[in-house]
């Protein structure tokens, strides 16, 4: 049991990796492929940053973080300890994930670019005013994921309508990026949920919201895999 | 509280998942609904497209019918009856330069004939008719490629019958269209025709030749341009035959090869 949940604990590092090494050796063909790409590698990075903090007195590193990062830290207002937070990746991931499948969804839906840019737009004002004047960058925003969850699965169902009213479609299995919409519909549709309570959870219910957690991290390699299998279908020949 | 709470995270992500495979579902139904119409729809477009290369075809049956009986009924009647007016001439009478141009004038006139009643039976074969598929493409070739630098062997499956005179019209017109090309465009000095019944339905009917023959790709390609219009119509009996051909070319010997679906008499 306890391997599983390290597996699932460092899901969001090794989980991007699984589309990212289809996509070195099948080099898949596609402008679409470029957004998800970058995606993918900002994943990476700020889910290896999150796991790293997360895990750093497993891994021995503690001392590097108290004695290069100690502006970082917090005093947790319950037990007065020092706490060095890594939420801020979790903010960091959702608006380079909403902005890059914004690209990506511009492709598919043409007549929809004027609307994404307003959307994207009116995000980051209110994930400006948010860190600005009602919650701290440091902690997890339960309202900015939220809000880019919602916005993700209106684009995803904006997608289907769209494959849906193409009269020239008939499979749209067959089409390497309808993968990865399946893919994020399931993420964005189940973490909605779990976004909006995961702030509130992990104050009144730790360890509840870190079973929860698992159901994130389960979506997430699902959808790392749904990008996998696009990319493979993608492939140049 | 935290029983409730729990509950209403559980549930809440129960219904986004359902809704979303819910929807995936729809779009899935709907998707096959589409390809299923579309697939219908192609079918009709195919029933259309027979119906119109139909009617072309008994078009054409039929013009060539109405050309043939006006032939053989008129110019044949009135060539004959001009004939019959110059066997009446008393060519004794005439000097010797006169009888001359009498006998070349009969001559003439009994070739014309001749070519009337030929072209007449071309246009409409009542051979085809009367005695079936074999005997009319042996005579269509006898009398049309025999007698040209063309030598011609035929070796025709005694044990074909069929029941659909349409089939056969169809075979002969086909044959009659490849063996007019050959003559004009092949350059060929031997031509063998041969048919053969497979699994007692299929028709198999080749032709091999010498000379410039036409690979796969030149036809798909010639039966689309305007030049192409014998091919065409070859390619609109096929297909109202639900048959199939093949051409390939070879330095020595040219083949065509016909596949046509028949139903054989009792």
């Amino acid at each position: 049991m306890k391997i599983i949940q390290q597996i699932l604990d460092w899901s969001e590092v090794w989980a991007p990796l699984i589309p990212l090494t289809i996509y070195f050796i099948v080099n898949p063909k596609g402008n679409w492929v470029k957004p998800i790409f970058y995606y993918l590698i900002l994943a990476f990075i700020f889910g290896a940053a999150i796991d790293v903090i997360w895990k750093r007195k497993t891994l021995g590193i503690d001392g590097f973080f108290q004695e290069y990062l100690w502006w970082w830290y917090d005093t947790d207002p319950r037990s007065g300890k020092p706490v060095f937070k890594n939420l801020i990746f979790y903010t960091l991931i959702s608006v380079s994930r909403l902005l890059l499948f914004t690209w990506f969804f511009n492709h598919f839906v043409t007549t929809f670019k004027k609307i994404s840019h307003y959307i994207t737009w009116i995000f980051l004002a209110l994930i400006l005013i948010n860190f600005s004047f009602l919650e701290s960058i440091k902690d997890f925003s339960s309202s900015t994921l939220t809000l880019e969850a919602g916005i993700l699965l209106f684009y995803c169902l904006r997608y289907f309508y769209r494959i849906n009213m193409d009269d020239e479609i008939f499979s749209p299995i067959a089409l390497p990026h309808y993968w990865i919409v399946m893919g994020l519909t399931l993420y964005s549709s189940v973490n909605f949920i779990i976004f909006l309570f995961y702030k509130y959870l992990t104050t009144a219910y730790k360890e509840y919201s870190e079973e929860l957690w698992n159901v994130h991290n389960i979506t997430y390699i699902l959808l790392s895999i749904f990008i996998g299998i696009s990319f493979y279908r993608s492939k140049r020949t | 509280m935290k029983t409730d709470i729990t509950l209403l995270v559980t549930l809440g992500i129960a219904s986004m998942l359902l809704l979303a495979a819910g929807f995936l579902l729809v779009m899935f139904t709907n998707q096959r609904k589409k390809w299923q119409l579309q697939k219908e729809m192609g079918v009709l477009k195919e029933q259309q497209q027979n119906l119109l290369i139909e009617g072309a075809v008994r078009s054409e049956e039929g013009e060539r019918h109405r050309i043939a009986e006006m032939l053989h009924d008129e110019v044949g009647a009135i060539l004959s009856s001009v004939r019959l007016h110059f066997s009446n001439i008393n060519s004794n009478q005439l000097d010797e330069k006169g009888k001359a141009l009498c006998e070349r004038s009969k001559e003439m006139l009994d070739d014309g004939i001749k070519r009337v009643r030929t072209i007449s039976h071309n246009l409409h074969s009542t051979l085809l008719k009367e005695f079936g598929l074999n005997e009319a493409i042996s005579n269509f070739l006898a009398k049309t490629v025999q007698g040209t630098i063309v030598k011609v062997e035929t070796d025709l499956d005694t044990n074909y019958h069929t029941e659909t005179s349409e089939t056969d019209l169809g075979i002969y017109r086909i044959v009659q269209e490849l063996s007019n090309n050959i003559l004009k465009h092949a350059h060929a000095n031997f031509m063998h025709v041969s048919t053969h019944i497979k699994n007692d339905n299929l028709l198999e009917l080749i032709i091999l030749f010498n000379g410039s023959g036409l690979s796969q790709e030149e036809f798909e390609e010639l039966r689309f341009s305007p030049e192409g219009l014998g091919l065409k119509n070859i390619q609109n009996r096929i297909i109202l035959l639900k048959g199939k051909i093949q051409f390939e070319r070879n330095e020595k010997e040219n083949r065509i090869v016909l596949e046509i679906p028949v139903n054989p008499a009792k």
